[in-house]
């Protein structure tokens, strides 16, 4: 008698516990509610890190002319963290009104056709703004994203080791032989072979070695892809000529070690240790290097027979297609392209700023280095590629540079059989 | 009373169990096997969840058969977890009874050999990197005075898997520490004891009295650390990115980039479909092992 | 039996008899010490190191060789942590997931432990296997499917019964508790531990005429304390480092945790590596005073319950 009476009450134990919990359910649900009322204009933001600063004047500088938007935003950390909340936010219709990204995610959105088209949206006229960096937020000929900053890639050198080596800081390299002669003097080996310093470390990471095999690509007069972005281009003559030039540099020149200050998150680098006297410098290196106390000078990356070249890297602005309130978006991608706003978002977070009128400002040229990089975002080329499967063939490349550099295979056969690969992949679409 | 308890009692029993089972099944339901069955359906498709997904069949299986860099990652991934997992257990088993005794300091001993859990990944992955720096890190400080050369550990593709499945082991033996020592608590000491009386070494005690009777905890370690290598990711996120040339990418490493990278979750679920399969094969050849050793 | 006995006794008094063999236990301990002490300052150097780098000034951080003891003891680094500016409200979110998570994995899971490991039932071996099985679900393939299935929890969050029209539980404790809320790594822990535990103590009580529920409560869960204070402190530490589910499953600054704000530390290439470390010291804390808290039960838990017969 009595152990069924206790079976009982353990069922009615369960009913109450399950009941308890749905109730619970509801509560949440109904604070969960209360969230997505009124009309806000909800901003997921990448101004993360050393951008942060600047991100939150610009924010509340926004809220103070426009009080009447109701401002919300969500900090981010890294392009791949906002990427998945996007994609996911997307498939649950719980999109942001705007969101900042790395423009090469910004594509593969605006390919799905899940963006607005900024170049009809906005009233700020376009032809204000920087087309290089334009250029990356351009696909299926419309304007799907529109850049707030980008950085943009110089030779950043140690002044102290390079008058160390008796060569001349004010007077940079301004061909590729020059520039192989100052890697040489730069580095430093003991008689062992143990690389005391550097004369140029050339990558640390995947990215990094697409992007100087990038750079000496442009360097010798090629490009990464056609003009109309339907097929690789980059395992021409041109391409063939960087890499030799970079190998030389690497395998016979030994100006640094394959795999040389490789490590997580720049703390490894062997430039702010004084362990690597050249690499290749984006904005993002001042900080760190001026910390470090490394006397940091930045000089423009020479092409092989005189002239420079560069890359830039923008973050972009986008507008869900689906967005609740465009409008306030519109107008808060309006106020930031703005030239006051421009001018203290680059000035205190050491970007390049989107607007021309911006980057020849007072305040802008008169950050030393925040005007070099100004300088060199302009030998950047006009156009860029701006495919959705960017990032892919980022990977593909850098791995066909690391495969010449190991000796696994030839510079010819490394790059045409990553040419192919990239050809298959813009093939499917 | 005793015949009724007899006929009421199987079924009782079964809704008991049911009872005690409901929570956790739902729960699992909602956050695995819906996701698990999303997964394998998602793998016959071309879903991007940016474009409307086309049923594709088979061919998401047939262009991973021939996926020559997905075959390496299966291996990398493969010769990763045989490095952590044995390695992880035997050291956590040797620490566990070390520091079951009673002596002064034991607790700190214990936390300390947690510690690595706990220390954060970047933190933990920076210093290893420190740790395996090819001309002042203390690795090759080590290797040079046992007379062997400097080696290029992390910037080498022959090398820079033995590296990470170095620093993984640092990083788990203080979990399996930590749950052999639950383990060795329910072993009766007489038994100790008896052996003691039968004058049998230390050595022949851990291994026919404390190993064997742990069997039901190692398995459990076993199937765990399998799995977890498997899956491994962040660690090689932070240190390598996969590299050099590709040596340390393993499958969930491919599935993420495929997935949220590319935005071909169909092809990524196919991966992880494939993969699931390879773990339980490993799992079961690993159970299987076990047993024979057992018997 | 006795020949063992009384040769085992020779032995002892053998030793008592020999005077040096009295120093071989010291010497064994002296050794015992020594490898212990290495291999703890081996484990333990990460670690120190990262608190070491949090006390550094900006320049001492890209010192190289780097210095193992900083220059100074600045406190610095940490007050930049304390005072960002949504750290308080990290911190408490932080504490109620990995706590809501843990709570609930020691409850489900004993649960189902128990019943996968005494109780009869119909579908026990499919139960079992589906539980190991689900271990071997990779998380990276989960994501978008958990989303949506957290945002399509019927009733809550202005959803319909069909689950459809509100945001379900997204943006709640609920929501970001659910998908660790109960692991197959803590139900097959804890049934490994339940089969170990004699099947006496079960069967006398069950004679005695106590009900399931009353013999796992009273006499199996203490005797199961070690293996509890293990899974409480996997369930805290796994959740307290648990970075994937309250970033996808909440979109607002109120709901971050703390391993939020150490990304949006850490991010991008010019961070600042010292505060980093600040925080990644201080986001430690608690986890060792769990495990401290935890460990006392690991060791002592089944010799001193007093459950015996």
């Amino acid at each position: 008698m009595e152990k069924q009476n206790k079976t009982g009450l353990n069922r009615r134990q369960l009913l109450l516990g399950v009941a308890a919990g749905s109730l619970t359910l509801g509560l949440g649900g109904s604070i969960g509610r209360a969230f997505g009322q009124d009309q806000q204009l909800v901003f997921w933001s990448q101004f993360a890190g050393s951008k942060r600063v600047a991100g939150e004047a610009l924010e509340a500088a926004f809220k103070e002319a426009h009080p009447e938007r109701n401002l919300v935003s969500t900090l981010y950390a890294e392009p791949p963290q906002l990427n998945e909340k996007i994609l996911t936010s997307i498939n649950g219709n719980t999109a942001p009104d705007l969101f900042v990204q790395h423009w090469d995610y910004n594509l593969t959105y605006a390919a799905a056709d899940r963006m607005l088209d900024l170049g009809e949206a906005l009233s700020v006229s376009i032809d204000d703004l920087d087309p290089s960096l334009l250029a990356y937020g351009h696909i299926n000929g419309a304007q799907y994203s529109v850049p707030m900053y980008g950085t943009s890639r110089g030779i950043g050198f140690n002044r102290a080791h390079v008058v160390e080596a008796g060569l001349d800081p004010e007077n940079p390299p301004k061909t590729w032989a020059e520039f192989r002669d100052w890697a040489i003097a730069l580095t430093k080996r003991q008689e062992s072979g143990f690389l005391e310093r550097a004369g140029f470390s050339l990558f640390h990471n995947d990215l990094e070695a697409w992007e100087v095999f990038t750079l000496f690509l442009q360097g010798a007069g090629g490009k990464l892809l056609n003009d109309d972005l339907s097929a690789p281009s980059f395992a021409g003559p041109e391409g063939v000529k960087a890499l030799t030039f970079l190998k030389g540099l690497l395998i016979d020149d030994r100006v640094s070690d394959l795999g040389f200050g490789l490590g997580p998150g720049g703390l490894a680098s062997p430039f702010n240790t004084a362990r690597a006297a050249m690499i290749i410098a984006g904005n993002y290196s001042t900080n760190n290097a001026l910390r470090a106390g490394i006397e940091f000078a930045v000089a423009p990356i020479p092409m092989e027979n005189g002239g420079f070249t560069s890359l830039v890297d923008p973050f972009c602005y986008a507008i869900p297609r689906d967005a609740k309130n465009i409008e306030g978006a519109v107008a808060f991608v309006e106020f930031a392209l703005s030239p006051e706003q421009q001018v203290a978002f680059a000035v205190e977070s050491k970007n390049v700023p989107v607007l021309k009128s911006a980057q020849q400002d007072p305040a802008v040229q008169a950050d030393p280095y925040l005007s070099k990089f100004v300088e060199t975002a302009s030998y950047a080329p006009q156009e860029a590629p701006a495919i959705p499967a960017f990032s892919r063939m980022v990977t593909i490349i850098a791995r066909a540079v690391q495969e010449a550099m190991f000796g696994r295979a030839s510079v010819e056969d490394a790059l045409s059989a990553a040419a192919a690969e990239v050809q298959t992949i813009l093939d499917r679409g | 009373m005793p015949s009724r308890s007899a006929t009421a009692g199987p079924f009782n029993r079964s809704w008991g169990a049911y009872a005690f089972l409901a929570p956790a099944l739902l729960i699992l339901f909602l956050s695995l096997l819906l996701p698990a069955i999303a997964t394998i359906g998602m793998s016959f498709t071309d879903i991007s969840f940016l474009r409307p997904a086309n049923w594709v069949g088979l061919d998401n299986y047939f262009r991973l058969m021939a996926d020559g860099r997905f075959q390496q990652a299966i291996g990398n991934t493969m010769y990763y977890t045989l490095g952590v997992t044995f390695p992880t257990m035997a050291l956590g088993l040797l620490a566990a009874v070390a520091l079951n005794r009673k002596f002064p300091f034991r607790i700190v001993f214990r936390t300390i050999f947690y510690l690595p859990v706990l220390t954060s990944l970047i933190a933990a992955a920076v210093v290893w990197v420190y740790l395996y720096e090819p001309y002042s890190g203390p690795v090759n400080g080590l290797f040079v005075s046992l007379g062997l050369g400097p080696q290029p550990w992390l910037s080498s593709p022959n090398l820079a898997m033995m590296a990470l499945i170095i620093m993984a082991v640092w990083r788990d033996f203080g979990t399996a520490m930590i749950i052999y020592l639950a383990g060795l608590q329910d072993i009766p000491e007489e038994i100790y004891e008896a052996a003691r009386l039968d004058g049998a070494s230390k050595f022949s005690i851990l291994w026919r009295i404390t190993v064997p009777m742990l069997g039901s905890v190692t398995f459990y370690l076993m199937i765990i650390l399998i799995v977890q290598s498997f899956q491994v990711f962040g660690a090689i996120y932070v240190m390598t990115g996969g590299g050099p040339l590709g040596s340390t990418e393993t499958i969930v490493f491919q599935m993420y980039q495929t997935a949220f990278g590319y935005t071909e979750f169909g092809y990524s679920a196919a991966m992880s479909t494939v993969l699931f399969f390879v773990i339980l094969l490993f799992s079961l050849v690993g159970t299987k092992i076990m047993r024979r050793g057992e018997g | 039996m006795s020949v063992v006995a009384t040769q085992s006794n020779l032995t002892r008094t053998d030793e008592r008899s020999f005077p040096l063999s009295r120093f071989i236990p010291w010497g064994e301990r002296i050794v015992g010490y020594g490898l212990l002490l290495f291999a703890a300052f081996a484990t333990m150097a990460p670690f120190l190191w990262m608190v070491s780098t949090s006390f550094k000034a900006d320049a001492e951080v890209f010192q190289f060789p780097p210095s193992f003891i900083p220059q100074g003891l600045g406190w610095q680094n940490y007050l930049d942590v304390i005072y960002l500016p949504d750290s308080g409200r990290q911190l408490v979110n932080s504490l109620v997931f990995a706590l809501g998570s843990t709570i609930s994995n020691l409850i489900f899971c004993s649960l189902a432990g128990y019943a996968l490991a005494r109780m009869q039932f119909r579908g026990k071996t499919i139960v079992f296997a589906l539980v190991v099985g689900l271990l071997m679900v990779p998380a990276q393939s989960q994501i978008v499917p958990v989303f949506l299935i957290v945002q399509k929890i019927p009733f809550a969050g202005g959803n319909d019964w069909l689950g459809n029209g509100g945001t379900g539980l997204l943006n709640t404790y609920w929501g970001m508790i659910l998908p660790t809320a109960a692991t197959p790594f803590g139900i097959f822990l804890m049934r490994q531990f339940f089969t170990r535990i004699p099947i006496e103590y079960e069967e006398s009580a069950r004679l005695d005429g106590a009900k399931s529920f009353t013999i796992f409560w009273r006499i199996l869960l203490p005797l199961a304390r070690p293996a509890m204070a293990v899974l409480g402190v996997l369930s805290f530490q796994s959740a307290w480092n648990e970075f994937i589910w309250p970033l996808i499953l909440t979109n607002s600054r109120d709901m971050a945790t703390l391993q939020i704000g150490l990304q949006l530390l850490q991010s991008g290439p010019d961070a600042r590596w010292n505060v980093v470390m600040a925080m990644a010291t201080l986001i430690t804390v608690p986890i060792i005073i769990v495990f401290l808290f935890a460990q006392r039960f690991v060791i002592d838990g089944a010799v001193t319950s007093g459950v015996k017969g």
